[in-house]
């Protein structure tokens, strides 16, 4: 997490149906649903 | 050397008395509160901090690159940590040129100076972009990114091919009348010489340098750590880099320079202008310290360093 504040794009998850949240902004805890885990490094 | 005013450049000279520094800078056409920016894709939209800093105080701030459409990012990891610096590989993800226009701009205060910065894959779509953006009044200036140096088509290819670059800079300079920059990729081996299309293709300017092509290892699990491989470095570890190619380029052309890389603190941001440099943009040291740019922006015009900002170049 490079900003914290959602300006630099670096903490993106996948999201299950397309596209990517913002870990700091949207996040830090998600509906297990929402994200992509397969996606995730 | 000509001095900046030569350039098109700070009108410092006439303002440096009295322990005041002319606070006008004048960049490619666009008339700057100071000489301080922040860097395309280290502020965002401005909207995320705006509530909690007055943008105003900025000389201008430049937008996260835009395409026409919205687009997605790399999937993670999109960053890594690096000695002085980081590594990105975002790849442009941006809301698209419709919600740039009609939802972050409009929330934005009103005197803040807005730059665009514009992004494709081919040059009719980045003069599409240009000539969208060119008809919000919000709109000060354009950047065009020739220099992303992680996305597979666009970007880069343009900011190291002399003649994609020229046919660029040719085709969005006849799709808009604003203020124009093209910034430039350090990932080349003569800077001057991309710097010298851009002029001779109609540019009012150019910002360099963007991140320098880099990557980083994970030894255990034996793989890059951007899942892109490569990245861009940033950060202090490429600010003499950044340095070097402003000083080269301030040689070449007479259209004004906005200095980029490594920029954490006043004193950072008169090296640049001593190096030819008419402004300067704060980038990654946004992250770190949120207030770094306008803090700078504030030094440019009360504190000593800030005498210095009316400095002629070396
Ligand atoms: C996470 C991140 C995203 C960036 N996104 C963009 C972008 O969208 N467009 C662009 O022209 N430059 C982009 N840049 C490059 C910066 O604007 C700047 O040129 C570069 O980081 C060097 O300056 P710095 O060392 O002060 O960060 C980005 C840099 C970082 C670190
Ligand atoms: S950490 Fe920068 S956008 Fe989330």
């Amino acid at each position: 997490m490079a900003c914290g504040f959602g300006v630099c794009l670096g903490c993106a998850a996948p999201r299950s149906h397309g596209g990517f949240a913002l870990v700091c902004r949207q996040g830090p805890v998600f509906e297990a649903g929402e994200i992509d885990w397969a996606g995730l490094p | 050397m000509g001095g900046a005013a030569v350039r098109g450049g700070a009108s410092g000279a006439g303002g440096a008395a009295a322990g005041g520094v002319d606070e006008r800078v004048v960049l490619a056409g666009i008339p700057l509160r100071n000489a301080v920016l922040t860097a395309s894709g280290t502020f965002g939209y401005g909207t995320e901090l705006a509530p909690f800093l007055d943008l105003r105080e900025l000389g201008g701030f430049v937008a996260k690159s835009l395409t026409l459409e919205p687009r997605h990012g790399n999937p993670p990891p999109r960053i890594a940590e690096a000695p002085a610096g980081m590594l990105n590989a975002i790849s442009i993800e941006n809301v698209g040129v419709k919600a740039f226009l009609e939802e972050k701009l409009p929330a934005l205060p009103e005197g803040v100076v807005v730059l665009a910065s514009a992004f494709g894959t081919e040059p009719g779509l980045y003069a599409e972009l240009a000539a969208r953006v060119s008809s919000h009044p919000r709109v000060a200036g354009i950047e065009i990114n020739a220099s992303c140096p992680h996305v597979k088509a666009g970007g880069i290819e343009f900011g190291q091919d002399p003649r994609l670059l020229a046919e660029l800079v040719a085709t969005v300079r006849r799709a808009t009348a604003r203020p124009l920059l093209v910034k430039l990729s350090p990932n080349v081996t003569r800077i001057a010489d991309m710097a010298r299309v851009c002029e001779a293709e109609g540019a009012d300017g150019v910002t360099l340098i963007n991140a320098v092509q880099a990557m980083e290892v994970d030894v255990e699990r034996r793989r890059p750590v951007l899942s892109n491989i490569l990245g861009g470095l940033s950060g202090p570890a490429i600010r003499p880099i950044a340095l070097r190619m402003v000083w080269q380029v301030a040689q070449a052309v007479s259209i004004p320079i906005c200095g980029v890389g490594g920029i954490g603190s006043a004193e950072d941001a008169v090296k640049f202008l001593l190096c030819g440099a008419t402004a300067v943009q704060v980038g990654t040291q946004n992250y770190l310290d949120p207030t770094a740019a306008v803090g700078i922006a504030r030094a440019s015009r009360t504190t000593p360093a800030g005498t210095a900002f009316s400095a002629s170049p070396i």
